[in-house]
């Protein structure tokens, strides 16, 4: 007898599924730094901030698309702005350029030049005011460039400058130590008799003046995006008007210069005094 | 007469014994040799905000000894990429293939093709623009599967 025996065994082994978890991170940042530099011969302002130095790096919120204003020194002007490496000279309007959002750490660095304008003999007499909202902007320090001149607002938002060329100017707003304003305007001498004033599309002014009239009114009204709009622009024919218009700020070397006089004769005195009463009581003696 | 009988008897001894033939036994020997894989998938990855592709590394297999017929299935499944601070918040992103740019459904290996299929994840410039500012996080679980494929 044979006997056969076949012992089959199956085995299956299921094999249990095996899970593993990966985890992805991501930070989404809320700000990026600006780094400004500029080569001194002009400077880089924001509205609704300090002036800004060489070299400063400003923190702002992502995607912010802020503004800047590009302002030359006497007798320069804007030559080549880089925005990240890239050359945005081209897209600066009335000394104004508006940056994309904000999404990246970025630079911007300007340079300036010697202004092609010729110098002109021409002078003016230019008084205003200065209004925010239809109220005067009072106690805010107003920088005209060209020749550098600065004078602050009185309690009625008015102002003074004597001695202004025929030129191209800018005029900034500073309260505090911080931009609040701008405008970029040119005064050119008119053989039209009057006086015109014209909005250009990039947002500066054309002031022209004829031979008529070597004072005018300029006022302004400040915006809060920090453009200062050249609201209406009128000659004074009576030197009289002219008095409405407290020069301050530029009095401001020359009264310094009295109030020294003044404590110098003091010191004088006192050691006149000093010696003439040690004389009298060596005398005593 | 004697000597005969002897004789006689011895033969009729002789034909009554039987020697009893054994048939042969038969052994069965039976054995199984374990499949065996290796499966690596990503590791934790952080994705730099404003990256549109960011690889995660490979799945990949090593060490492969399958029954014929058998093979390795991964699959996964992702959770949104939500703000740590603001679950309502999230980040659109697709998980895909590398090369060539393709959905990732998941990916069956046999012994034939062990090949890794690196994989990347996507954000499109639009969604990090809109994305509100914060940590993010998501989960891929990775499900590896022995089995049997179809023929």
């Amino acid at each position: 007898m044979i006997c056969i025996l076949v012992f089959c065994s199956f085995s299956f082994t299921a094999y249990a599924n095996q899970s593993q978890t990966v985890t992805v991170y991501a930070t989404v940042p809320n700000s990026y730094n600006v780094t400004i530099t500029s080569d001194g011969y002009g400077e880089v302002l924001i509205a609704n901030y300090a002036l800004i130095a060489s070299g400063t790096m400003l923190t702002l919120d992502r995607n912010t698309q802020q503004e800047y204003i590009f302002r030359a020194k006497s007798g320069f002007e804007t030559d080549k702005a880089l925005y990240n490496g890239k050359d945005i000279t081209s897209e600066i309007e009335a000394g104004r350029w508006v940056a994309p959002k904000l999404t990246e750490n970025s630079t911007l660095s300007v340079s300036f030049k010697t202004s092609t304008e010729k110098p002109s003999n021409i002078r003016y007499v230019v008084v205003g005011q200065v209004t925010l909202n239809g109220n005067p902007l009072a106690n805010t320090k107003l920088e005209l460039h060209s020749a550098l001149k600065t004078t602050v607002t009185d309690k009625d938002g008015k102002f003074r400058f004597d001695d202004v060329e025929e030129s191209y100017h800018t005029l900034t707003a500073i309260n505090e130590s911080v931009t609040v304003g701008y405008v970029e305007f040119n005064i050119s001498k008119s053989e039209i008799s009057g006086l015109a004033m014209n909005k250009l599309p990039e947002g500066s002014f054309e002031v022209l003046i004829s031979n008529d009239f070597t004072n005018v009114r300029f006022d302004f009204e400040l915006q809060k995006n920090g453009k200062m709009d050249l609201k209406t622009v009128v000659p004074i024919t009576n030197k009289e008007d002219l008095k409405d218009f407290p020069k301050t700020g530029d009095d401001t070397p020359i009264t310094m210069l009295i109030i020294l006089c003044l404590l110098s004769l003091v010191v004088i005195f006192i050691s006149v005094f000093k010696t003439e009463r040690k004389g009298q009581k060596d005398i005593q003696k | 007469m004697k000597k005969l009988s002897s004789i006689l008897l011895t033969v009729a001894v002789a034909f009554t014994l039987s020697i009893t033939a054994f048939a042969a036994t038969e052994t069965t020997i039976t054995t199984r040799v374990e499949p065996t894989y290796t499966v690596t998938i990503p590791v934790d990855t952080a994705i730099i905000y404003g990256e549109t592709t960011t690889p995660i590394g490979n799945i990949s297999i090593s060490n492969v000894n399958f029954e014929t017929g058998a093979g390795v299935e991964v699959t996964t499944q992702k959770t949104d990429l939500v703000n740590s601070r603001d679950n309502t918040k999230k980040i659109a992103y697709t998980l895909n293939n590398t090369t060539p740019k393709s959905d990732f459904t998941g990916v069956t290996f046999t012994s034939s093709d062990t090949s890794a299929r690196p994989l990347c994840i996507d954000i499109t410039s639009t969604d990090w623009n809109n994305a509100k500012a914060g940590d993010y996080s998501a989960t891929l679980t990775f499900t590896i599967a022995y089995k049997t494929l179809n023929s």
